[in-house]
């Protein structure tokens, strides 16, 4: 019979209406989130197309960042090319990059700070109300940096010890962000230039350039090896001044001091090897801290790991510094001694970002604390008569912690000091104090460094430092500076960062 | 006056509906303008008196006819009359007569429901479908090849006969001739082609003299739709043939045969057609080319996307980029992406769940016809309105290949409108023909 | 302000919206069971058969027009007495013709009569399977057989 088929073609037409309604929710529900995060959603094309984005102002109200709607399309000024690869850029063809693409659902007002508005705005479907930023650093800060790395290829990071804010921020070679953040058509040119540049100019070298650290490395071995206990400042090592010229032997691998420029070894302290920057002396120091306490220690300071920069929803992504080669799961173990010994002096296979460095002279500087970096301090509610908004969110670090003890970091805040300051560290990162720059009765903590990139590259040019550095002061500015290929640490890196550091407090008041 | 309990529920079922379509209205012009009005009630008051009146005409000419049926239909038409009024007029319409999209919508819903009503109650006896089956069937390959050559192309497929200011599409009464003739031929048939004697290796099959006249007249209506590029109605003609074959006969074989059948005519065509290759192209990956031919499938994800569970409010999905509305064609293939964006997955829910409604009544009004002429009649039809939907619901899913086929009662388009119309009317007199003469009423007695 | 009032009437309209639609669904829904049962009560009630013919021509007058014979899987048509469907009608013959029911469909075969049996205005010459809403003439007699 006829009617005995109809159930089961009734049943063949419904199992097509429950593929329907799981494709539906396929769609509207499981894929919904990551749709709309897609960067070619057209809602998230058309609110930055033609969306005024929120203004971005330094620490002093500067504005480095604002938006202007001409015919539908909003195009982006930015102040000067002194921040751009702090604050990024916000192309309709290209994304976005820097602090731009971080806080981009504020800046555009997708989204609100306070999550019950967000909640309310999106009930009520509210127009997108967008979000000013105001930042850490100070624009006076930023151009200085950008002027001092002119003509080179290097990166600055100068961050607040005590509270984690980002005072400086540049990369070089640097470009104007403003061309590829306007017009998508007019866009292509400037854009194609940057990409084909062999220098790289897109990349921003303060948190993604990853360098082979050389001497600046000698601070976190200084502190590990003193936080565990394996030496004392007054620690020596008796075959020293005999390697200095021979050579160390390790598994089979001869470890040779540099140039000491005329200095006659003798039996250094921690002091004297700091300020004269001993290879020799700090293998011995890195053998006897060991293999797996040396990876921990670097650990503690930030090593091994990415870091981030701000709240981790919005954060700034920094690429991980290494100290051998990078796993999933952290930092691979040292092949042998010999590489250890290498690492202790920042060799081997240790790489580090201007802001992981930056860091590590900020935690000495604050007493053995690490307080995490963040960028961005407020979020302001845009006045709607076009004054300065109100604040609808504040930041500060998002975590602090103690990686080595007060006694710890205030031992190595001396020999650092020494080796700006002391008879024998003076030739070398003397450049960096700050009475070269006008500054007087400070007393500078430093480090500089050379790193070694094989057969017939010139070597990179560190510094590391902070200022004021006397017993009691409270510190007020951890800088990281690095230009590559520049040669030793003293001539290039340390002026800079002498420069930076003294800029800072005169700005200040000192 | 309601003698008959069957259009006493049909009434209870169609007066939320009609609250539906003026809230609707109103709901969407204070989203779009911001303003409270009762000026766009009009559309509104329109539909209200257009069902009423199919309702109570069927009511005073005591039509035992189904009761379900016109309020489902009229549930599906409330969600097209929404949509299309708060779309931007200017997308259609007939110029000639002054009128914008929804206006020349009304009209044809005008139209079509005194074409359902004529049918319905007109149509006293099925003898002139019943016997004149093959007329049916060369009238209708007759049309197709009229249209394929002498219509006119839209949109790269030539699906249109154009008189003056009337345009129509030939395809949608080409489907229900097709079903008449698919109807007689198999109830006329049936006993034979359920029976098999002649074996083709694992698959037994009926004497080729019985299945060759049918044969015949469907592959020629496929072949002209093909070529005339109207992927989806072949698509729709075909899932309406297997499963007319399949109620008549009972065979799974016939249904598994058609579809290796239809896997290797899609195959062909995607090797010999460009057209057809583009469309699976997109449907694979709707991104490989997402601002050109993928443009279209990738915004309609989008637009159901943005709907999410409860959609973003009637009036307030659909933005503009550039002044130009995101989804091309959502008036009429893309509008279900439409209603997915505006009232979510709870809207497209309840749309489908409209469709099932229409489905159950249709496969009842089969099971219950007394003949198996009404009963394959009812089933082809029934089955064409719900395959069509669930076709291009599916194409703009992404789970079929996307074709330009309408959604009955929702899409704009007069024709499609005024041939599912009828279909109803068909349905309609099936049922009544079928439902037994209740007592006479007690106002008749004097 | 009022542009949010404005907002929040809208979202309660909205959503007032689909809930209306859904009010819709479930009253379907209620309808589509109450008609399920009355479709049961209605079948249980009206088991009587697996076919039926409806007269819908007989000059003789019996059988009366649009009278409708519910059949057994056996019946026999003719002017005997006896036959399970009698005719008053001289066309036609004693034992005329025979309906049997086998596995799912419905055979009619002609027992030698003077005039014949038609099925659709066709003359039968052996016993054919017949699809429910065919015509069957015996004699002058036309039947529809209907389900």
């Amino acid at each position: 019979m006829i009617a005995t088929h109809l159930p089961r073609l009734a049943t063949a037409l419904l199992a097509g209406f429950a593929v329907l309604v799981l494709a539906m929710s396929w769609w509207q529900v499981v894929m919904a989130a990551p749709l709309e995060a897609r960067p070619d959603n057209p809602a998230l094309i058309a609110a930055h197309r033609s969306q005024p984005r929120g203004t971005i102002f330094d620490r002093q109200g500067t504005v480095l960042a604002s938006t202007a709607v001409i015919d539908d399309l909003a195009r982006r000024t930015y102040l000067d090319a002194a921040s751009t690869h702090l604050l990024g850029y916000t192309s309709l063809r290209y994304g976005t990059a820097g602090v731009e693409q971080a806080w981009d659902e504020l800046l555009v007002g997708l989204r609100d700070p306070n999550p019950l508005h967000d909640v309310v705005n999106d009930v009520l479907q509210r127009p997108p109300i967008p979000h000013d930023l105001v930042l850490t650093v100070d624009h006076r800060m930023q151009a200085l940096a950008s002027q001092l790395l002119a003509g080179t290829v290097g990166a600055v990071v100068a961050l607040d010890p005590s509270t984690g804010e980002v005072l400086a921020l540049a990369s070089s070679p640097t470009f104007d962000a403003t061309a590829i953040s306007g017009d998508p058509a007019a866009a292509e040119a400037p854009w194609l230039a940057l990409q084909e540049d062999p220098n790289h100019p897109l990349v921003n070298r303060a948190l993604n350039g990853v360098y082979v650290p050389g001497s600046v490395m000698k601070v976190l071995t200084a502190a590990s090896a003193l936080e565990a206990g394996v030496i004392t400042p007054e620690t020596t090592f008796p075959t020293q001044p005999e390697e200095e010229v021979n050579g160390l032997v390790v598994n089979g691998f001869t470890i040779v001091e540099h140039d000491l420029a005329g200095v006659q070894p003798a039996l250094w302290d921690l002091s004297e090897a700091m300020q004269i920057s001993s290879n020799i002396y700090f293998a011995h120091v890195g053998l006897a801290l060991g293999q797996a306490p040396y990876l921990a220690g670097a650990e503690d300071f930030g090593f091994c790991d990415g870091l981030q920069v701000g709240p981790r929803d919005h954060a700034l992504a920094v690429s991980a510094s290494a100290v051998t080669a990078l796993t999933d799961a952290g930092c691979e173990d040292f092949v042998d001694d010999a590489e250890l010994a290498s690492a202790a002096f920042g060799q081997a296979r240790v790489t580090a970002t201007p802001m992981q460095m930056a860091l590590v002279a900020a935690t000495i500087a604050n007493g053995g604390t690490m307080v995490e970096p963040y960028v961005v301090q407020e979020v302001l509610d845009p006045d709607p008569a076009g004054g300065p908004g109100t604040v609808a969110a504040s930041f500060d670090s998002p975590l602090r912690r103690q990686v080595v003890s007060r006694t710890v970091a205030d031992q190595v805040r001396e020999v650092m000091v020494d080796a700006v300051h002391g008879p024998l560290g003076a030739p070398y990162a003397g450049a960096a104090n700050v009475a070269n720059f006008g500054i007087g009765g400070v007393e500078t903590a430093g480090k500089t460094g050379t790193a070694e990139r094989g057969e017939g590259l010139p070597p990179h040019s560190w510094f590391i430092g902070f200022v004021p550095a006397q017993p009691g002061a409270g510190p007020a500015i951890a800088v990281a500076v690095i230009v590559e290929g520049a040669g030793p640490g003293s001539t290039t890196a340390a002026p800079i960062g002498g420069r930076i550091m003294a800029e800072w407090l005169r700005l200040n008041g000192s | 006056m309601y003698r008959l309990t069957a259009r006493r529920t049909e009434l209870a079922l169609l007066v939320p509906i009609l609250v539906l379509v003026p809230l609707g209205v109103i709901v969407t012009h204070v989203a779009q303008s911001g303003v409270l009005e009762t000026g766009p009630l009009a559309v509104a008051v329109a539909f209200v008196v257009l069902f009423g009146v199919a309702h109570f005409a069927l009511s005073a000419n005591g039509h035992h006819g189904d009761e379900l049926l016109l309020p489902a239909v009229a549930g599906m038409s409330a969600f097209g009359v929404v949509m299309l009024n708060r779309l931007p007029q200017d997308l259609a319409g007939n110029a000639a007569f002054g009128l914008g999209m929804i206006g020349t919508q009304m009209i044809w819903f005008a139209v079509g429901l005194v074409a359902m009503l004529v049918v319905a109650i007109g149509l006293r006896d099925d003898g002139f479908m019943r016997h004149y089956k093959y007329s049916w069937g060369l009238f209708a390959a007759a049309l197709l090849v009229i249209t394929f050559l002498f219509g006119t192309e839209v949109n790269g497929a030539r699906l249109w006969i154009i008189v003056g200011p009337f345009g129509f599409q030939p395809s949608e009464a080409i489907k229900v001739m097709l079903v008449i003739f698919l109807a007689g031929y198999l109830a006329e048939n049936r006993a034979v082609l359920a029976g098999a004697n002649l074996r083709l290796g694992p698959v037994s099959l009926p004497p080729l003299p019985y299945l060759a006249p049918m044969l015949v007249v469907f592959a020629a209506v496929m072949l002209v739709v093909v070529v005339s590029r109207d992927l989806g109605t072949a698509l729709l003609f075909f899932g309406v043939f297997l499963t007319m074959l399949f109620v008549a006969t009972g065979r799974r074989a016939y249904v598994l045969l058609g579809m290796v059948m239809f896997i290797a005519g899609s195959a062909m065509a995607y090797v010999l057609f460009p057209h057809v290759a583009e469309r699976i192209d997109v449907w694979l990956d709707p991104w490989a080319d997402p601002n050109d031919t993928g443009y279209q499938a990738v915004q309609a994800i989008y637009a159901f996307a943005r709907g999410g569970l409860l959609g973003e409010g009637l009036g307030q999905g659909l933005p503009a980029i550039n002044g130009i509305l995101p989804i091309p064609a959502v008036h009429t293939d893309m509008i279900f992406a439409a209603i997915g964006e505006e009232l979510g997955l709870l809207g497209g829910v309840a749309l489908l769940g409209l469709v099932a409604v229409v489905m159950a009544r249709g496969l009842r009004i089969a099971v219950l016809a007394r003949d198996d002429f009404s009963t394959m009649l009812a089933t082809g039809l029934a089955a064409g309105l719900v395959l069509q939907s669930l076709i291009i619901i599916g194409g703009n899913l992404k789970v079929v290949p996307l074709t330009g086929i309408t959604l009955p009662f929702v899409s704009y388009g007069g024709s499609s409108l005024l041939a599912s119309f009828v279909v109803v009317g068909l349905l309609l007199s099936v049922s009544h023909r079928t439902t037994p003469q209740p007592a006479p009423a007690v106002e008749d007695d004097p | 302000m009022t542009n949010d009032l404005l907002r929040l009437i809208l979202l309660a309209l909205q959503l007032g919206f689909l809930a209306l639609l859904f009010i819709v669904l479930y009253r379907f829904a209620k309808a589509l069971r109450t008609d399920l049962r009355q479709a049961e009560a209605a079948q249980a009630a009206s088991r009587t058969g697996i076919g039926r013919l409806v007269v819908l021509e007989s000059p003789g007058g019996e059988p009366a027009v649009d009278r409708v014979l519910q059949i057994g899987p056996i019946t026999t048509i003719g002017r005997e007495l006896n036959s399970t469907i009698y005719l008053d009608d001289e066309f036609a013959s004693g034992d005329h013709a025979a309906l049997t029911f086998r596995g799912r469909a419905w055979y009619v075969e002609d027992r030698g009569s003077t005039n014949g049996t038609w099925v659709n205005g066709h003359r039968i010459q052996r016993p054919v399977a017949l699809s429910f809403g065919d015509e069957l003439t015996v004699g002058r007699v036309r039947f529809r057989l209907e389900r």
